[in-house]
């Protein structure tokens, strides 16, 4: 049997020997013959009764590993151990401690079983955010994180939400200062359903696929036919978005944004309205863009109206409108204009309700917070060959991490439109004009129809409500709907999507309120 | 030491396999031309530019096959699967009955997409359809030379002033109806579809030989066809699949509160029909 591993990660003062104090000093433990490798400087050894402790530097580390391995190697022979705990330094770089562990002499002894992040609660926002990509690998790569100091339970919540974004899944425990250990029990983890819930998965596919009448039935076969319209419409464009996206993150330097993005907001306006006409995307494609526009560093006036226009008033959507509306241009004029004006007006307004929180829920991280496992910023990575990868990297882990929004939202929306609409429809022209207006920005909302298909359905409103809500419905839709709400929760804090959809859904009644009083299209 | 240990890496593994068979799915889709069910042929090459960056994805994939990562991922691989796991299931294609009991956006209203061109032909622009004051005017009158039929449309039979619609062209024959009504007047008509009836949009005499028209995905399904004169039009039983043969004319349909010219067929024999597949798309 491989002696386990558990490794302590953490910066300098986070108190990685403390920690070990404690938990190898703890009733459990002390029955346990444990082999202590301490990777770490000018620190005092870890003190506890049963075990043996060595202590290597970095400079040995990069000079002779080989030396180590034959050290630890050497121990390893001469006395049986029940596990190894590495303290291991926080500037070193999580994979070389895989590598080390991985050689042929240890590969055969021990196996690496957890990793445990150390940190003190109040410091561990900023140097995650400063000091480099090795202490972030080493949180991406930790299973547990046992945060000390955390000043409150909202502060704990908090760093709990920050660490997942860094490691999914990472379990966060803040003991009192007096117990900062944690119990055996917490390092067995969970037990590992994935094969158990694999076989069920297959089991119940086959089931399935044999009985032919299930898949039949009405409402299901509905649903399920136009989740799947919806997302063999949606992915295509999805990929669209995370490409010029990562395309953006990885090839365009901060420094050529700064330097040639225009500073006054109203020219920076101007641009993110001809940047949106040019790009024939859906909503789906311009939230990730988006993301990566703000943390390029564009001022949000300008990347919130890119976005918000960009789904109305491309060609693709104009092209769809005509088409929908019998060629008739006075329908496409109103609906590019109104989208480019509620556009402008929501950048606009963003400087009174965007706050000063960080919009980005990552926070100060979130610029380089990149599920892909490459730490390292873009921008310190030159050749065209490695940038390249990292492109193609960047695009598929953005796209499982806006992807999954996108399927909840799909379902959700699929599942209205298949029992919903005959409801929608049964309303008739009863309301005022402003309910109406916002009844059909409810709809739209509700539908989550791609901004390209949305005219079809828009038409056949038409019969029923006034022009004015109809035209709410195919402005407000691409802007906001549920698929939206969730696709922007792959990135961005609540406190800002609920702001954002606020400003939307008034800056939109607003436009189509006047434009419908001052007398519409006819 | 060795720097470039390998070990197998199950997440990279995983998320290969889940690329390949999504690859294969869609290109499964796009050869069989399955994914007419779902989207319309304007979405072919963006599906086939899907398959091929999942493609460069696999490849990519392959060169950290044994790259060792500590933590594994799995629930990211839903995102495709739960797509592809839908799409392996034996799905019906959804008919005119599912549209029927208020399923499919849009179906409840008969689709005025094509009802508009001929109006607009005769006037300045699309009437709003909630303007109930803006009557359309009566298209022009027929000129004393009717237009000269000039489609090259399969089907026509110029001699006998016949045209037998194939059931893959009905969207281009209902476009080229609208398009050209005029010219076509007189002529015997043949057409296979579904029997579309609504209280509310078409008198007791008058029924829909309609198909399922898509302009982008599944979602924006509706009802389109010929709208039939048809004394008994009340006894034919609704979502029945028809073969309707009769004579062209400029009838009238009321919409709402509008009345719209538009091509009618003056229904001489119905038939029983076998339903015919797949979507009609514009």
């Amino acid at each position: 049997m491989k002696i386990p591993v558990y490794v302590v990660t953490g910066f300098l003062d986070s108190g990685k020997t403390t920690f070990l104090n404690t938990t190898l000093n703890s009733s459990f433990w002390k029955t346990k013959k444990v082999l202590v490798l301490q990777f770490e400087e000018g620190e005092e050894a870890p003190e506890f009764q049963n075990g043996t402790c060595l202590s290597f530097s970095a400079g040995q580390l990069s000079e002779d590993p080989s030396q180590i391995i034959t050290q630890i190697g050497a121990h390893l022979k001469s006395c049986k151990f029940d596990e190894i705990w590495i303290e291991w330094n926080g500037m070193l770089p999580f994979s070389t401690l895989q590598t080390l562990l991985l050689q042929r002499e240890l590969k055969s002894r021990c196996r690496l079983k957890r990793v445990i992040h150390t940190a003190d609660g109040n410091q561990i926002e900023t140097l995650l955010g400063n000091t480099g990509p090795a202490l972030l690998e080493q949180a991406a790569n930790s299973d547990i994180a046992v945060l000390r100091s955390v000043p409150s339970r909202k502060g704990a919540r908090h760093l709990a939400s920050v660490l997942s974004k860094i490691s999914p899944g990472i379990r966060v425990y803040a003991p009192e200062k007096k117990e900062y250990a944690i119990s055996p029990g917490i390092l067995r983890g969970e037990v590992n359903l994935l094969p158990l819930f694999g076989s069920i998965c297959f089991l119940l596919f086959v089931l399935l696929f044999m009985k032919r009448s299930f898949w039949e039935q009405g409402y299901l076969n509905t649903v399920v036919n136009l989740f799947l319209g919806m997302i063999l419409q949606a992915i295509p464009f999805l990929m669209i978005g995370v490409l010029l996206s990562a395309l953006i993150q990885v090839w365009i330097p901060q420094t050529l944004i700064e330097k040639y993005f225009p500073k006054s907001p109203g020219l920076g306006l101007l641009v993110a309205i001809i940047g949106g006409f040019c790009l024939p995307v859906c909503d789906c494609a311009s939230i990730p863009i988006f993301k990566s526009l703000i943390r390029k560093g564009i001022p949000p006036s300008a990347a919130i109206t890119f976005m918000t226009a960009s789904p109305v008033i491309n060609p693709v959507v104009i092209l769809s409108t005509f088409y929908a509306f019998n060629g008739n241009w006075s329908i496409v004029f109103a609906r590019v204009f109104l989208g480019m004006i509620a556009a402008a007006l929501i950048g606009l307004s963003s400087a009174f309700w965007i706050g000063k929180h960080p919009i980005l829920s990552g926070g100060n991280l979130d610029q380089m917070l990149c599920s892909c496992g490459c730490y390292e910023s873009p921008e310190a990575i030159t050749g065209f060959r490695e940038k390249t990868v990292l492109f193609l990297r960047h695009s598929q882990a953005e796209f499982f991490d806006v992807g999954k929004y996108l399927v909840i939202g799909t379902l959700v929306a699929a599942c209205f439109q298949a029992f919903g609409n005959g409801f929608f429809l049964s309303f008739g022209d009863g309301f005022g004009m402003v309910l109406s207006i916002l009844f059909m920005m409810w709809i739209a909302f509700l539908l989550s129809l791609c901004s390209s298909s949305d005219a079809v359905v828009a038409r056949s409103f038409a019969n029923q409500f006034p022009m004015g809500a109809v035209m709410g419905f195919l402005i407000f839709g691409p802007m906001m709907d549920i698929k939206n709400i969730l696709l922007l929760s792959s990135g961005f804090s609540k406190r800002f999507i609920l702001r954002l959809t606020s400003a939307v859904v008034l800056i939109c009644l607003m436009v189509t309120l006047i434009f419908s009083l001052s007398g519409g299209v006819l | 030491m060795n720097s470039k240990v390998k070990r197998f890496n199950p997440e990279v593994f995983f998320d290969l396999i889940v690329f390949l068979l999504f690859d294969g799915m869609l290109l499964y889709l796009i050869f069989s031309k399955q994914y007419l069910s779902y989207v319309t042929p304007r979405m072919r090459p963006y599906l086939i530019f899907t398959a091929v960056i999942l493609l460069l994805w696999s490849i990519l994939s392959l060169k950290r096959l044994f790259v060792p990562k500590h933590r594994q991922h799995f629930a990211h691989g839903l995102v495709l699967l739960i797509p592809l796991f839908l799409l392996s299931m034996p799905n019906k294609t959804l008919t005119s009955v599912d549209a029927a009991v208020g399923n499919v956006p849009g179906n409840l209203k008969l689709n005025a997409l094509n009802r508009d061109t001929l109006n607009n032909t005769g006037n300045s622009g699309i009437a709003s359809v909630n303007t109930a004051s803006s009557t359309p005017s009566p298209a022009e009158p027929s000129p004393a030379e009717p237009p000269q039929v000039t489609t090259e449309l399969a089907g026509i039979d110029p001699v006998n002033r016949t045209i037998t619609i194939p059931d893959d062209l009905f969207g281009k024959w209902l476009t080229e109806f609208y398009a050209n009504a005029e010219a076509y007047i007189g002529y015997e008509v043949i057409l296979t579809g579904s029997v579309y009836t609504d209280d509310n949009l078409l008198p007791n005499n008058q029924f829909m030989t309609s198909r399922l028209t898509m302009s982008c995905c599944v979602a924006d399904l509706s009802p389109a066809g010929l709208v039939c004169d048809y004394d008994q039009a009340s006894s034919l039983t609704p979502n029945e699949w028809v073969t309707v043969r009769g004579k062209f004319f400029i009838g009238e349909t009321k919409q709402g509160k509008t009345t719209f010219k538009d091509p009618h067929l003056q229904v001489e024999e119905i038939k029983p029909a076998k339903e015919v597949q797949g979507y009609v798309f514009f």
